[in-house]
């Protein structure tokens, strides 16, 4: 099948892709942008000390992210689908690892996994609204996360004088829609 | 998404520690106290520009 073909084709290239293009716009953004951190004394404090936090950010602030971190190590709790793999292979760009699990899924999903990475001596970053929503609400896993292993969480975000809003989402769908347009363009119609 | 030559700003919350012992509520208080930090900060940082702070 043809179809079939250019669809694992245009998913492959989209994988590998994609990411490449998001870490290069992210150094880009830094690269232009002059940024100001308020209320970091104690995250690098922590990081100089090596002692390990858990970094707290909503799911919409996640984009520029990989350029705050001047940590040890750290590793970050994303989901199993697509847009998780896109954005572990991102980050991964950065040398940030990443957990694949579900928050919204029950949050014993990427639990034993950021534990792992914990005992290795990581810190660890979580979206407590997760990928898809509720916005702005946290789930309970990241609490749990912090009982378990007693440390601190730290919440995090960022904002910029001139920014469109832009949801995670909205760039994905983008990407599939290109994707599909490039289907319908090579599949010849009878 | 932010424009580039824009200028951008990082901002933390007070760190928040759970206890081992915590109760149900205590867990749920814990999740709020995050989930405000996290509205507050946002809202902080959205305003940054606008808003001169001292």
């Amino acid at each position: 099948m043809v179809s079939f073909d250019m669809k694992k084709i245009l998913n492959k290239i989209t994988i590998t892709a994609a990411p490449f293009l998001a870490s290069l716009l992210i150094r880009f953004l830094a690269k232009t942008m002059r940024i100001s951190y308020v209320n970091f004394e104690r995250v690098w404090d922590d990081w100089r000390r090596g002692k390990n936090i858990i970094l707290a950010f909503w799911h919409g602030r996640l984009l520029m992210m990989p350029i705050m971190y001047k940590g040890r190590g750290v590793s970050v709790l994303v989901s199993r689908h697509r847009d998780g793999e896109l954005i572990a292979r991102t980050v991964m760009r950065f040398g940030i690892d990443s957990v694949r699990g579900s928050s919204t899924r029950g949050w014993l999903g990427g639990v034993k996994g950021l534990l792992k990475e914990w005992k290795k001596g990581k810190d660890i970053a979580i979206t407590p609204d997760g990928p898809k929503g509720p916005g702005f609400n946290a789930q309970m896993g990241i609490i749990h996360m912090a009982k378990i292993t007693g440390l601190p969480i730290i919440p995090m975000t960022f904002s910029a004088s001139k920014k469109k809003h832009l949801r995670v989402g909205t760039a994905l769908s983008c990407l599939t829609h290109f994707q599909k347009a490039c289907l319908s363009a090579a599949t010849p119609s009878l | 998404m932010p424009y580039p030559f824009s200028k951008g700003v990082f901002i933390c919350g007070d760190p928040i520690t759970v206890n081992r012992e915590s109760t149900e509520e205590e867990l749920e208080q814990k999740r709020l106290t995050l989930q405000e930090s996290l509205l507050n900060i946002t809202e902080r940082a959205d305003s940054y520009f606008s808003v001169r702070e001292s």
